[in-house]
């Protein structure tokens, strides 16, 4: 089965059950992708799956043959997701970092859609993201900043 | 971490090229695969079997309120303007769902066919009078939706009838604040006839009431998230909530 992972071209097997973070994580050493719950509850292993951020943990491998996964090694490495990053660092939004490759790739998604964010609504926006260190307030923060610089 | 599932995989996965293809293999218990965020979790026992049938390269995404196919997310339910104006308790209850990542994955179809008793969306939907569409791979017909999460049949969903447009309210209570699974909920709208309440959450099924009385007791789940008396007091204060709701809206 053929996966697209951060622009190099994948042969991975094992079954078309097999959800996608363990493919990523077991098969092919992307570690940045994180499994916490294996329910969609916690956002750590959330990645883009086509452009669409999606909790991978949830993802079976014969849903996504043939598209293209990007993880937080290419979504970081964009304009929006440097500035994410840094807008991060600066606001004191990560400790341990089991949330941030997710919360990055969820960003990203989210200054794709080219509108205006209110905190609120960024937010409600991580609502799916589980951080247990820095209390979401900078997170949040951070976030908010970029997607009001990125043109509606 | 969570400890892996420890699923078998399985060999095929199977993309049948149309409606008639899929819903035949459907009526013969494969395993049909809506956005499949239930069938991965480990929330959710463990059903997919031998052959999962994909219907993800079906034409089965379109959203034309009151009918809208079984593969619409419920991310496109929340935010489509139609159903918001039409249909505001279901545009309601699937914004509540689950994290705005799982919403991108979960279909309204697999929504109602995992007739998973504490889901916002069927409450609201039985609140409208929806319906669902089905086909067993020799007819198509359509039947009531709460007679559906009472005795679901054999066949494919291929769409859901949004029911009757009203004005509408959907109200819950979780554990805590963001995704979390209802305790209770109240889903009403505002019908010519008057107003009319459903239950969520608190039994196998939505439960209607006439928004007086919540349903008895005795119909109440009692477990360890919360008593029955609980779920009973809860549902006359979501039940205010709601008509409150409905008429400062109209």
């Amino acid at each position: 089965m053929r996966l697209k992972v951060d622009g190099t071209l994948h042969e991975v097997d094992g079954g078309p059950t097999r959800v996608l973070a363990d493919v990523l994580r077991d098969d092919l050493g992307v570690t940045s992708v994180k499994v916490g719950c294996r329910e969609g509850a916690c956002g750590a292993c959330v990645a883009l799956v086509d452009g669409v951020a999606v909790p991978t943990c949830l993802v079976h491998l014969g849903r996504v043959e043939g598209a293209e996964v990007v993880t937080v090694s290419t979504a970081s490495a964009t304009p929006v997701g440097e500035r994410l990053v840094e807008a991060i660092v600066r606001e004191g939004g990560l400790q341990c970092g089991f949330c941030t490759p997710g919360v990055v790739c969820a960003a990203v998604s989210l200054a794709g859609q080219e509108r205006e964010w209110s905190e609120p609504e960024v937010r409600q926006a991580l609502a799916g993201h589980l951080c247990r260190c820095t209390g979401y307030m900078s997170l949040v923060r951070a976030v908010h900043q970029v997607l009001s610089e990125v043109p509606a | 971490m969570a400890a892996s599932p420890g699923r078998p995989p399985t060999g095929r996965w199977l993309r049948p090229p149309d409606l008639l293809a899929a819903a035949t293999s459907a009526a013969a218990g494969a395993t049909v695969v809506g956005g499949g965020a239930a069938l991965a979790s480990a929330a959710f026992p463990h059903v997919l079997g031998a052959e999962p049938v994909d219907l993800a390269r079906l034409d089965l995404a379109t959203c034309t309120p009151p009918l809208v196919g079984a593969m619409v997310t419920l991310d496109r339910l929340a935010t489509d303007p139609m159903v918001a104006a039409g249909w505001p308790a279901i545009a309601e209850a699937a914004g509540l769902t689950a994290t705005p990542e799982v919403r991108r994955l979960a279909t309204i179809g697999g929504t109602v066919a995992a007739r998973v008793p504490t889901a916002d969306l069927p409450t609201a939907l039985c609140a409208h009078g929806g319906a669902v569409h089905l086909h067993d791979g020799k007819r198509a017909w359509t039947m009531g939706l709460h007679d559906y999460l009472v005795e679901p049949a054999e066949a494919l969903i291929t769409g859901i009838d949004l029911g009757r447009q009203a004005p509408s309210a959907y109200r819950r209570l979780a554990g805590r604040p963001g995704p979390a699974p209802a305790v209770a909920a109240v889903a009403g709208i505002l019908a010519p006839e008057g107003l009319q309440l459903w239950a969520g959450a608190v039994a196998g099924q939505p439960i209607p009431f006439d928004g007086q009385q919540p349903p008895p007791r005795s119909r109440l789940r009692d477990d360890d998230r919360a008593s029955a008396a609980y779920r009973h007091r809860l549902l006359s204060v979501l039940a205010d909530d709601v008509r409150t709701q409905l008429e400062e809206t109209t």
